[in-house]
């Protein structure tokens, strides 16, 4: 999931096949192209977002009822659940902001020869299966794993299996690579003159950070983090398998009331409700971007 | 940058990629040990698990379960997004942007969400039988990435070249053939390859809409990794990951040959 980029062709490329002369020509092609996908997204897209509405506020189609929302809203038990999935995905952000921030700096400023491996490290796990990254850290956070025996040597009983502590970390190695993709392009665009020059001024390197870098890449940061988040509240296997039972989060109780209980109403509430969510999200971050780069365009001229 | 400010990102960043690739390399290296479950740091050295896991026939059916629905998959999201993201750049469409944007709106939809609204409508008003419910799910989810891979391919597509080839006499299908997909063939591959691969690691549409007589590969995964730390399963994760950085290598010198823009890959999480 990540925010579209923009679809329109640049003026000069509008003209498409047709050459100047024939440019207003209305040919019936492009929409024969396009019938397959907007069939298909009809069928199987849209058609059912719109029942997994009519799901929850009217499940057999003829009474209206407010039930479902209300035992996911008006029920302590579920919005802990909900006020959990946030905090949990909030904290992810945050921690990938911070671990993402010195590595996404290195890569846009590394003339190194081995910064394609470097990028290409930072996407591996990107392109690995969700299960197999979680199935490593379940390996390392087991009772007799590498993290409970490295504390028990100092007489802690530290078992991050089944904690919301255990959740965060996995969650946050499992999305810091959109976080690094995200600043990279925005520390990138920061000229390196900026800095030498509060360098030349005086700045040592926290001030160069907080008073050049930090603003600079604000935007960035706030939209990686908005990602971040919406990536960590709707996702399944990581707290799934690592917070089991005893970490209930709001993607956990959608499976729960889907699969084993099939109760289609709450699940789709529960549903609805995680799509509000991150549909807030996604709508501060397109505002944020639109004025980043307006902001952007504007320092240019 | 001075020397001690870059020492200091040096050694953070050590730690960050450490972090980055541990899970990763732990089950590889675990997935060795001669102990009856995971662990690390391993006890000893073994290919047991790795005979044990290839000799496995539920890993094999599994195997080709996934990679049945990702190549299906993936041929008809490219197919299908290649015509839209042509459509998209090739013409002047009233409303361009805001088709545009419809075809890509899968991006921003949490999988989980678009899973149960799938499972709801396949249960209670229509649905295609059996994994053919699974394909369409991954289809709508790939199709994104194919439009967004191929379409700055396709508004980079050089008219003059096919006027050119129009004047000089050759029939549109002769042009379609020795220009348009020459241009649009490692395009057309990294599309593919991308789909594959977003299909053939999902877990969450397949949870929720795979029949429970024909479980993909990362189903059975998930299965077997719910009960414990079964050293068979780290081995089919280790040749797992090999199978993956080979892919993306390929993936990789198909983009540095023939494109000079990388695409950008940003798979759906699970």
């Amino acid at each position: 999931m990540s925010t579209p980029t923009s679809t329109s062709p640049p003026e000069s490329a509008r003209g498409g096949p047709v050459t100047s002369t024939k440019r207003r020509r209305i040919s019936p092609t492009p929409w024969l192209l396009l019938i397959p996908g907007a069939v298909l997204y009809l069928l199987v897209f849209v058609v059912p977002q719109a029942g997994l509405l009519a799901q929850s506020i009217s499940p057999d189609g003829v009474a209206v009822t407010t039930e479902h929302y209300e035992a996911v809203l008006g029920d302590r038990f579920a919005l802990g659940i909900i006020w959990r999935s946030i905090w949990i995905a909030a904290l992810v952000a945050a921690a990938c902001a911070v671990l993402g921030f010195p590595l996404a700096y290195q890569l846009s400023r590394s003339t190194s020869r081995f910064k394609g491996l470097l990028v290409a490290l930072t996407l591996f796990p990107l392109l690995t299966s969700a299960v197999i990254r979680t199935f490593g850290w379940q390996v390392i956070f087991y009772e007799t794993g590498p993290i409970s025996t490295f504390f028990s040597w100092f007489g802690a009983d530290v078992t991050l299996i089944g904690s919301q502590a255990g959740v965060i970390i996995a969650l946050t190695q499992v999305l810091l690579p959109f976080m690094v993709l995200t600043l990279q392009g925005v520390i990138r665009n920061i000229p390196v003159a900026l800095e030498e020059a509060a360098q030349d001024l005086g700045d040592g390197p926290i001030a160069v950070f907080t008073r050049v870098l930090l603003p600079l890449s604000k935007g960035g940061l706030l939209g990686g983090s908005l990602l971040v988040f919406s990536l960590a509240i709707s996702t399944y296997v990581t707290p799934a398998l690592i917070g089991g039972a005893r970490v209930q989060v709001v993607a956990t109780t959608i499976y729960q009331q889907a699969i084993s209980l099939v109760n289609y109403p709450r699940a789709a509430a529960f549903a609805v409700v995680l799509l509000v969510i991150t549909g807030i999200v996604v709508l501060v971050q397109t505002r944020l971007l639109s004025g980043e780069s307006a902001a952007a365009r504007g320092s240019e001229r | 940058m001075n020397r001690s400010v870059r020492t200091t990102l040096r050694v953070t960043n050590t730690a960050i990629y450490v972090f980055l690739l541990a899970p990763l390399v732990i089950v590889a290296i675990a997935s060795f040990g001669a102990t009856s479950y995971l662990r690390f740091p391993p006890q000893g050295f073994t290919f047991e698990w790795f005979g044990r896991a290839l000799s496995d026939g539920v890993y094999w059916s599994t195997f080709y379960t996934s990679l049945w629905v990702g190549v299906v998959s993936a041929l008809a999201a490219t197919v299908i997004g290649l015509l839209a993201a042509y459509a998209l750049g090739r013409y002047r469409l009233r409303g361009s942007g805001l088709i545009g944007a419809f075809f890509l709106s899968p991006l921003i939809m949490p999988t989980l969400v678009f899973a149960v609204a799938l499972l709801i409508f396949f249960a209670t008003v229509w649905g295609p039988p059996g994994i053919w419910r699974l394909v369409a799910g991954h289809l709508v989810i790939t199709i994104p990435y194919v439009i967004r891979t191929a379409l700055p391919v396709i508004e980079q597509l050089d008219a003059s070249l096919n006027e050119a080839a129009a004047d000089l006499g050759a029939s549109a299908l002769t042009t379609a053939r020795t220009i348009t997909v020459p241009i649009l063939a490692p395009t057309v591959l990294v599309s593919f390859g991308l789909a594959f691969l977003i299909s053939f690691d999902e877990l969450v549409l397949a949870l929720f809409l795979a029949p429970p007589s024909a479980p993909t590969l990362p189903m059975q995964i998930y299965s077997n990794v719910q009960f414990g730390l079964d050293p068979t399963v780290g081995a089919v994760s280790t040749m797992l990951l090999v199978l993956t950085a080979a892919f993306m290598v390929v993936g990789q010198l198909i983009t540095a040959r023939f494109t000079p823009t990388v695409p950008s890959t940003t798979p759906q999480e699970d």
